[in-house]
């Protein structure tokens, strides 16, 4: 029986497509497709993308988790009053790319609707990037 | 016009030269008193017993006049002779804010007067007069209402009068008033007056023999002698008094640190090996900002060793004020610098209120303790099916930490185990798991039932105290006294108010005291009634 952990080729196939997707851009598109239901683009390649992607720029899980938490802790609207506070830290920490995605999500929200699909689309993310470290699948490079 | 009757009797009694004599004094008295246009009207108008124009004449003195009048024995003598009780009121009535409640309360007395009429005089006068009458050293003014007005009035005096809480709970204690009016008027009292109150010795063993052992107050009280709400700490050879102003400032904002964990600063910067002080200080020299000072000294005071203090502090260097009250809380800090609007630290399971609040109870002592929660996903978030689908949990340091307490619990058979929040039940109580923690918050806390162990006015006047000295205190709430639904932890008071953090919504709402008392908390979990409370105990 083959590991899933195993490389195949396939698996450097699709990291490397994630790693390639513009996930801000993804979310620059819109939020939701329906009122309560994320886009399906977004659920799927944008979860994973991201999550590989803030993996891939070494970026800490808990730092993550901080963001999230703030994200939740916000209101859509004090959350766009407070973008700077939100992705202070990965600003100052050196890790634009997950400050860049947390920008254009709430950037991309209408309401406070889409600002909580986007906090479920991120809680997501960060799952995936949870389990990716405790599989060492989600590690740098 | 005839003689008055007074005269006619005079003369008949003592002959004219009596009455000549008699006539000169008063003419003497209208013409030494009467030295301004006003106050030679209002002579006269008591000279003459005209008790309606004299009453008007004191409304015409000016501020100076109806001064210098009210400090006099004489005039003081001349009203007492022409005014009944009433009239002496009025009298003093008609002076509005002019002269001192100080002078109008004595020439009342002087006068006879009651209850209703002094409660009239008292709540027309500023604060600051007031406060001069309940601060007289002498005690004559406490003298006087003790004769005049009985037990339950005097309670309603003292905080007519206002602070000093000190003297309050003096004039009480010497009239002998029942015990809830000592609980209403601590809960009606701010952390600096209650702190001050509980530094006289003397007046606290009168208090506890006064309102009995069993009380609570009392000892809340005598460990609000020991945290200084302001912030304020000792100095010594390692505590600056620039240390002390700058902690006193963090104090002051929301979100920070509180009294009471600033009062435990020094003392865990002095148990420091040199080395480590040394260290500390380098830690302290390198931060930002104050308020990253303030999260260190606090994370220090909460049972740190110095390495976790350092790994921390490296963590937060730089950050910005709001970043770091966001991230070193776990509920909504509201304020008006507030910028979070959601949820704060939810039960993640359907009962693990308990085990929630005795995370919340750490995490509002210990900085380090919180930004761990916060790093391992939205606390504020639960899924409703925890138990059966534990991958759905979002954040499993803080699912671990509770089911890992009501695990116990179900193992010892003192609660139950976790269920899903879909389908809630049981619990356990917690004071144990709190008190297990008690390095961090410095506190115990011992659960009081309330009808069985204390009063809902007892239990304010046991809030009041301790969440003024930054005490989280958690409760028990549900339908009404008796039924032990839910913990929630009382966080904050601002006026007469109280913010509570109902763990089942992850909310922070605000309720009065009149919520409390009639039962109409209405908290997001439905909740109404403060059934027990954790009383809390300072250990260190």
């Amino acid at each position: 029986m083959t590991s899933p952990d195993a490389d195949d080729g396939h698996h450097d196939l699709r990291r490397a497509d994630l790693l390639a997707v513009d996930v801000p851009a993804l979310l620059a598109a819109g939020i939701s497709e329906s009122p309560g239901r994320i886009r399906g683009e977004l659920q799927g390649t944008g979860q994973a993308a991201a999550s590989v992607q803030l993996a891939a720029s070494g970026l800490p899980l808990d730092m993550l988790g901080r963001m999230l938490t703030m994200v939740n802790r916000h209101t859509w609207q004090a959350a766009v009053a407070d973008i700077d506070v939100i992705v202070e830290e990965p600003d100052k920490r050196g890790f634009p790319g997950a400050s860049d995605i947390v920008r254009a999500g709430i950037a991309a929200c209408h309401d406070g609707d889409d600002y909580e699909l986007f906090a479920r689309w991120l809680a997501n993310v960060y799952g995936l990037a949870a389990i990716g470290a405790s599989t060492a699948l989600g590690g740098a490079g | 016009m005839g003689a008055p009757p007074g005269l006619l009797d005079l003369q008949r009694l003592a002959g004219n030269s009596a009455v000549v004599g008699l006539l000169g004094v008063q003419r003497s008295v209208v013409g030494e008193l009467g030295t301004s246009p006003a106050k030679d009207r209002l002579a006269r108008a008591l000279d003459d017993d005209h008790e309606a124009a004299a009453i008007a004449a004191f409304g015409q003195l000016d501020a100076t006049e109806t001064d210098a009048v009210l400090r006099s024995d004489r005039w003081r003598d001349l009203a007492t002779g022409s005014f009944g009780n009433a009239e002496m009121h009025r009298a003093m009535m008609a002076t509005g804010q002019r002269g001192l409640l100080w002078h109008k309360l004595i020439w009342e007395f002087d006068e006879g007067t009651n209850w209703s009429q002094l409660r009239e005089l008292i709540v027309a006068a500023p604060m600051p007069q007031r406060s001069q009458v309940i601060s007289e050293k002498g005690n004559w003014f406490r003298d006087q209402f003790v004769g005049e007005i009985g037990n339950h009035k005097m309670g309603e005096a003292v905080r007519n009068m206002g602070p000093p809480l000190r003297h309050q709970l003096d004039w009480m204690i010497e009239e002998g008033v029942d015990r809830e009016e000592f609980e209403w008027l601590i809960e009606e009292s701010s952390p600096a007056e209650i702190h001050d109150a509980s530094k006289d010795l003397g007046l606290m063993v009168r208090l506890r023999v006064e309102v009995g052992q069993d009380s609570g107050v009392v000892t809340a009280l005598e460990s609000a002698r020991k945290v200084e709400p302001t912030g304020t700490t000792p100095a010594g050879p390692r505590w600056t008094d620039a240390d002390r102003a700058m902690l006193s400032a963090q104090a002051a904002k929301v979100g920070v640190i509180d009294a009471r964990m600033v009062a435990r600063v020094p003392g865990a910067v002095g148990a420091l090996a040199d080395a480590d002080y040394t260290a500390l200080r380098a830690l302290l020299s390198g931060a930002g900002s104050d308020t990253e000072r303030a999260f260190i000294l606090k994370a220090l005071a909460s049972g740190h060793t110095l390495a976790e203090v350092s790994t921390f502090a490296g963590t937060i260097k730089g950050m910005t004020d709001a970043w770091l009250i966001q991230n070193l809380n776990v509920l909504q800090i509201t304020s008006g610098a507030d910028t979070g609007g959601g949820s704060g630290i939810i039960q993640q399971f359907g009962n693990s209120c308990g085990p929630t609040s005795v995370q919340v109870l750490r995490a509002e002592a210990d900085p380090i303790y919180a930004l761990s929660l916060n790093s391992a996903g939205p606390v504020g978030q639960a899924s409703p099916t925890a138990v059966t689908n534990p991958a759905s949990i979002p954040n499993t340091v803080t699912a671990g930490e509770q089911g890992a307490i009501l695990t116990a619990h179900a193992a010892a058979k003192t609660g139950s185990a976790p269920v899903n929040r879909a389908s809630p039940g049981g619990g356990a109580w917690v004071e144990a798991d709190m008190n297990a923690r008690k390095q961090a918050t410095g506190v115990e806390y011992k659960r009081r039932d309330i009808d069985s162990d204390l009063s809902v006015d007892q239990a304010l006047a046991i809030l009041t105290i301790n969440v003024g000295m930054g005490i989280d205190v958690p409760i028990i709430v549900g339908s009404k006294a008796g039924d032990f639904a839910h913990y929630v932890v009382v966080v904050r008071k601002d006026g007469n108010r109280y913010q509570i953090h109902d763990v089942w919504a992850g909310q922070t709402v605000w309720r009065t005291a009149a919520d409390f008392r009639t039962g109409r908390l209405n908290l997001p979990s439905n909740h109404k009634a403060i059934s027990a409370l954790a009383e809390p105990r300072l250990v260190t």
